[in-house]
């Protein structure tokens, strides 16, 4: 027979709590099994309810885009699923290339809510 | 018997053998989580005004940065400067709007808004402390001038973004 | 903390969340602690310390995980500022967790409950002491003795011949009268109204009617209702001999 435990928890936040993450915060980039393309691997995590697509972006200091290619450029990512996504680039475009991020993004919709788009952005050493 | 004696030794060294300790791996690395604390909501003080000001009975956004590991990244916020979806506007919409820190888990966060860094719509904090901190914005819209908005839904959206350093 | 954590046996805390806001110039130095003394001895149990010393005003929210500590060595709690400012809307929330079958003596649904058996007492048995055996024996022949004082004089009271007189005929005597009373009251209304024939009322003679018929046959009647018989009355002379011999043989 279970022994009956009683715990209590004050938790006071407001609103619902929800978020993504990014992970590594500093990736690196190896040598992939095509010749002049190195990889490298992410994972994002979301914790989002009200978010279920995420766009990819390779962007330089400027945040302006750089080319790479991935499976996907937008993945859908159900609630509290974990993800891993392959980043391909070219060597030459390492050089540029300085932050990969994700982004949330939303099904366009004619309630007047307002949201917080959220973006995460890990640094290519 | 000397069959049953040996079968049964066979079985204790058996059930031995399944003792073992299963050890469980982790990792602690930097990460940054972004979680929406609350949505905001524009209030209208006057017909050609949208703000998100209390006082303009509205409700101020606010997002809640988790770092795990200090000064990894940096907070970079950005309020609207454009509806995402609204009713046909045939005029300028002049925005503006601001960030600052909201609440804390550390005392020294208070510290984010004496170093805050406004450019355009933006606002960077650079996060050199392990924890949560909130951040509200201030967004404001206002249509030409003294021109009314028509009526309908306005959606603006706030870009939260947290980037590694 | 007695009205904050409830008065639970094993109660342990493995949490304090707090919130609020400090109030002060941005220049100016300012410690806050949030803390709970120690109840079994010197110190603090629970202490989170928040310098807001050049730091301007802000609202800071903490949670701060502890070992699961024990409830009962949370003494009392404060939020002491030290330096130039204030605190505004305090709030510190404490995480507790505890078992109700700690003891499990403590509900009858606990797992290794047991029924308490009541304790008997040593009571001296009264019965037990010699002045209290004496006592009931002393009494107990009194009680005889009074017993068989009574059977005498109820026996006494038989011999004496004392006519009982019952109830029943006491009121039958009384019932006797009253009707014979009645009855006389009836006779002479009736006598009144010449209901009654005179001779109702007069005595009769009491008058002996002698036999004045008698037989004279010269025993001619009587001879022959009694026959002579010489056998019958030999007969008779030797059963009567024979029942005397065999009397004879059973007595001793």
């Amino acid at each position: 027979m279970h022994r009956k435990i009683i715990t209590i928890i004050l938790v006071l936040f407001s609103g619902y709590v929800s978020a993504h993450s990014w992970t590594p915060t500093y990736p690196k980039f190896l040598p992939s099994y095509m010749d002049k393309v190195v990889e490298t691997e992410m994972t994002l995590f979301n914790k989002r309810q009200d978010v279920e697509y995420y766009r990819i972006d390779v962007l330089d200091e400027n945040m302006n885009p750089v080319i790479f290619a991935s499976a996907n450029k937008i993945y859908k990512v159900g609630y509290l699923q974990k993800i891993k996504i392959l980043i391909f680039l070219r060597e030459e475009s390492l050089i540029d290339a300085v932050y990969i991020c994700s982004k949330s993004m939303f099904i366009k919709s004619y309630t007047s809510l307002n949201r917080v788009s959220s973006r995460i952005c890990s640094k290519i050493r | 018997m000397f069959r049953n004696i040996l079968v049964g030794a066979v079985a204790l060294l058996t059930a031995s053998v399944y003792a073992e300790n299963v050890p469980i791996y982790g990792t602690v690395e930097g990460n940054c989580i972004v979680v929406p604390d609350t949505t905001g909501v524009y209030g209208v003080p006057a017909s050609d005004t949208l703000s998100t000001a209390v006082a303009d009975g509205g409700v101020l956004p606010v997002v809640r940065y988790d770092v795990i590991i200090a000064d990894y990244y940096k907070a970079v916020i950005t309020t609207p400067t454009a509806f995402s979806e609204s009713p046909p506007l045939n005029d300028v919409v002049n925005w503006t709007g601001s960030a600052a820190v909201h609440e804390v888990s550390d005392a020294g966060m208070s510290a984010y808004d004496t170093g805050k860094v406004e450019y355009n719509s933006t606002t960077e904090f650079d996060l050199t402390i392990a924890g949560s901190t909130w951040f509200e914005m201030d967004s404001k819209a206002e249509y030409g001038y003294d021109k009314p908005f028509p009526g309908g839904n306005y959606t603006a959206m706030v870009e939260a973004n947290c980037i590694a350093k | 903390m007695a009205n904050i954590l409830p008065q639970q046996a094993g109660l342990t805390v493995d949490n304090v969340f707090y919130r609020y806001t400090a109030i002060k110039d941005t220049e100016s130095d300012m410690v806050v602690y949030v803390q709970n003394k120690d109840t079994q001895g010197e110190g603090y149990i629970f202490r989170s310390v928040d310098d807001w010393s050049g730091l301007p005003s802000n609202t800071i929210v903490k949670s701060v995980p502890l070992a699961q500590l024990l409830g009962s060595r949370f003494g009392d709690g404060e939020i002491l500022v030290e330096g130039q400012g204030r605190v505004d809307d305090p709030l510190i929330v404490y995480s507790y967790r505890y078992d109700p079958c700690f003891n499990p003596q403590s509900d009858p649904s606990c797992e290794g409950y047991m029924p308490q058996i009541p304790e008997i007492p040593d009571v001296e048995d009264p019965l037990s002491s010699d002045y209290v055996q004496d006592e009931i024996d002393r009494k107990a022949v009194m009680a005889n003795e009074e017993e068989e004082r009574e059977d005498r004089e109820r026996i006494e009271e038989d011999d004496s011949n004392i006519d009982e007189e019952s109830l029943e005929e006491l009121l039958g005597i009384a019932m006797e009268s009253a009707l014979a009373a009645s009855d006389n009251v009836m006779a002479d209304q009736l006598s009144v109204m010449n209901a009654l024939p005179p001779s109702y009322m007069t005595a009769l003679p009491s008058t002996t009617y002698n036999e004045t018929i008698t037989l004279s046959d010269n025993g001619a009647i009587i001879k022959s209702l009694v026959p002579t018989n010489r056998t019958r009355r030999m007969s008779f002379a030797q059963d009567k001999l024979h029942n005397e011999l065999i009397q004879s043989q059973f007595k001793r």
